[in-house]
């Protein structure tokens, strides 16, 4: 199955042929910068980064995503109301001074659950992330350096992962491990390691036969060393653009399990748990479905969008309005 | 051809065994006990102890994993702990439902989403196909339980088109009354699908119009649709097989939730239903089952590329 080509396979190559232009960049922007202007001054100026600014769209994302991280760090602050508060008095009340979004059928206060809810969601993103990359990319960049019999087993494990429908293999493990949010989140941070793991090796693998990996080598560097500045540094930008498309996905599969139940668990509130209180009253009161769905949508978008922004800016390939490589997988 | 077809089946055994190994190690892991939860709450402990005798559940790992893939092979999955019905039967029984909902959804988002990128891709960097663009990102970012639920509330709370839950076979309810009830959930699970294809579609066909090839038949004064039909669209279809490919774990995935909202009794139902009864056997079957199900697809994109590039035949 390994001749199967998937989007991860087609990826791999092309961005690590680039990643070594991108280091030279780098570098050679920081010849040209007096030393005292520091790290930061370099990395602004770098040509990725640049590209990056240039792209609206990927610009609007992040700001919405900083705003989105700002608002669930501040949420508390922010809130007008306790988020799980009932009224029945204020049940099912439409927008007003008091209640900026509305109550639900609990007469809870809609934005500051809408608030705390994201809250929930981001930290999720951040746990499954978290996971997915300590999963993935260490035994990546080993699999790919030390190749033999440790290369075949993990490559094999990664691969029947990958042949498993994501949404699928995560109800299986929260199925296993009881329906909770964290087990939610370590369920996806196993099924989003796959990709990472064969980005990781593949890099590690092309990395591995150059010269400079060689003469690091004869000199006497130790593996770890190796494959800690010089492996990883070059695996980092294909890296980076499908952490941020994980991230995307994160988000879809936490509302989709939250929604089926087995994910986020009541005291807690997710975006995912919100559709599931606005699916169990779509008779009485279909609007309740609006805020949480647009936040869903709107976070998945940008970072999806973000990541293709950070994708053509890393490949040098921002001119084109529409990239035309088939883009990360998605559940 | 056919030595093709049986290297690539036999690539996939030790996939799928790697997968049943995996799946029922993390089976193992199960917290709570199974042997409990079947003989009852009430029961003694004698009882517990002989529910998992009965079970197998005394023997050791190995022993319990190669006694489950020889049935497996033989079809036999094992039994419910919540029913004590066959696996295999039960999955035989809702199989069916979603493959249908499957089939619907699929060629839905074939017969958008190919003409829509195609549209996109003659009028590259047009109004039209900047819209295409943007909408596609816009769809591709809702989940399908989300299409599902906004369905509902339009077509069939507000507009009562559609019945908004349910499912009812061809032999009951004749061609119309089944499709009816999987017209809401197909274009649930087919908006993404529809999204990928235009996009895949239109990125493949504009890399295809600017070779040489289409060069020379434009020169040589073929018409448009028979450049785009016969030489265009086969050299870009690689890239879309691939997708549709892609596009039947996805199908299966968003089943999952879809069925869920419209309370269809398929394969992802069972799937939601087996995890909250913790019924292990259930789940162990229905990973199983979509794993063989996306290899198999999987095997059948890669023998695709044989017809649509010839070159890629000798070489597979």
């Amino acid at each position: 199955m390994s001749e199967t080509p998937r989007p991860e396979d087609s990826e791999a190559p092309v961005v690590v042929e680039e990643a070594p232009t991108q280091l030279a960049d780098s570098t050679q922007v920081e010849v040209h910068q007096p030393r005292q202007r520091g790290w930061l001054h370099g990395i602004r100026r770098s040509r990725p980064l640049r590209q990056l600014r240039r792209n609206r769209a990927a610009m609007a994302s992040l700001i919405f995503l900083l705003l989105l991280t700002l608002a669930s760090v501040f949420a508390p602050l922010l809130a007008t109301h306790d988020p799980n508060a009932q009224s029945l008095i204020d049940q099912l009340q439409g927008p007003s001074s008091e209640h900026w979004l509305g109550t639900d059928t609990f007469g809870r206060d809609v934005f500051s659950r809408l608030l705390y809810s994201g809250r929930v969601t981001l930290l999720a993103v951040v746990q499954a992330l978290t996971l997915a990359a300590v999963l993935g990319i260490p035994l990546g960049l080993l699999a790919g350096f030390i190749k033999g019999p440790v290369d075949a087993v993990l490559s094999r494990l990664f691969d029947a992962l990958l042949s498993l429908p994501p949404l699928i293999l995560a109800i299986a493990i929260v199925g296993i491990l009881g329906p909770s949010l964290t087990n939610a989140m370590i369920a996806i941070g196993i099924v989003l390691a796959p990709p990472l793991f064969r980005l990781a090796r593949g890099a590690a693998q092309s990395v591995s036969t150059e010269t400079y990996v060689e003469a690091c080598r004869a000199i006497g560097c130790s593996q770890w060393r190796l494959i800690w500045r010089h492996v990883l540094p070059n695996a980092s930008s294909p890296l980076l653009v499908q952490l941020t498309f994980s991230a995307g996905i994160i988000v879809i599969a936490e509302a989709s399990l939250s929604f089926l139940g087995l994910g986020t668990q009541i005291p807690q509130s997710s975006w995912g748990t919100m559709l599931r209180d606005a699916f169990d009253s779509i008779y009485d009161s279909p609007w309740f479905m609006i805020a949480p769905t647009v936040m869903v949508v709107l976070t998945i978008l940008s970072f999806a969008t973000f990541g293709d922004g950070l994708r053509d800016a890393l490949e040098g390939r921002g001119v084109q309005r529409v990239s035309k490589k088939p883009p990360a997988p998605r559940t | 051809m056919l030595t093709m077809i049986g290297r690539r089946l036999l690539a996939a055994i030790p996939l799928l065994l790697f997968v049943s190994l995996f799946v029922f190690a993390l089976l193992d892991l199960v917290p709570g006990d199974a042997a409990r939860n079947v003989a009852g709450e009430t029961a003694t402990e004698e009882e517990v102890a002989a529910t998992r005798e009965r079970l197998g559940l005394n023997d050791p790992f190995f022993v319990r994993y190669f006694s489950w893939l020889v049935n497996a092979l033989h079809g036999d999955l094992g039994t419910s702990l919540y029913s004590s019905e066959g696996v295999s039967s039960i999955i035989a029984q809702r199989l069916p439902i979603t493959a249908s909902l499957a089939v619907v959804a699929l060629i839905m988002a074939i017969v958008v989403g190919l003409p829509v990128g195609i549209l996109a891709a003659v009028r590259a960097n047009s109004l039209v196909d900047r819209a295409v663009t943007a909408l596609a990102a816009l769809l591709m970012s809702v989940p399908p339980f989300v299409v599902g639920l906004i369905l509902v509330i339009v077509f069939a709370i507000n507009m009562d088109l559609f019945p908004a839950t349910g499912y009812s076979e061809i032999s009951d309810a004749g061609l119309g009354g089944w499709l009816q009830h999987l017209i809401l959930p197909g274009i649930a699970i087919a908006a993404i699908s529809a999204a990928e294809f235009a996009r895949q579609t239109r990125g493949a066909l504009v890399d295809t119009l600017g070779m040489d090839h289409i060069r020379t038949v434009r020169a040589k004064g073929l018409r448009r649709p028979m450049i785009i039909g016969k030489h265009a669209l086969k050299n870009a279809g690689i890239p879309i097989a691939t997708v549709v490919g892609l596009q039947v774990g996805r199908v299966l995935a968003g089943a999952v939730t879809v069925e869920f909202v419209f309370a269809i009794p398929g394969f992802g139902s069972l799937a939601v239903q087996s995890v909250n009864q913790r019924d292990v056997p259930v789940i162990l079957g229905i990973v199983m089952v979509s794993a063989v199900v996306v290899i198999v697809a999987n095997i059948m994109v890669d023998l695709s590329y044989g017809y649509f590039n010839p070159r890629t035949r000798t070489n597979a």
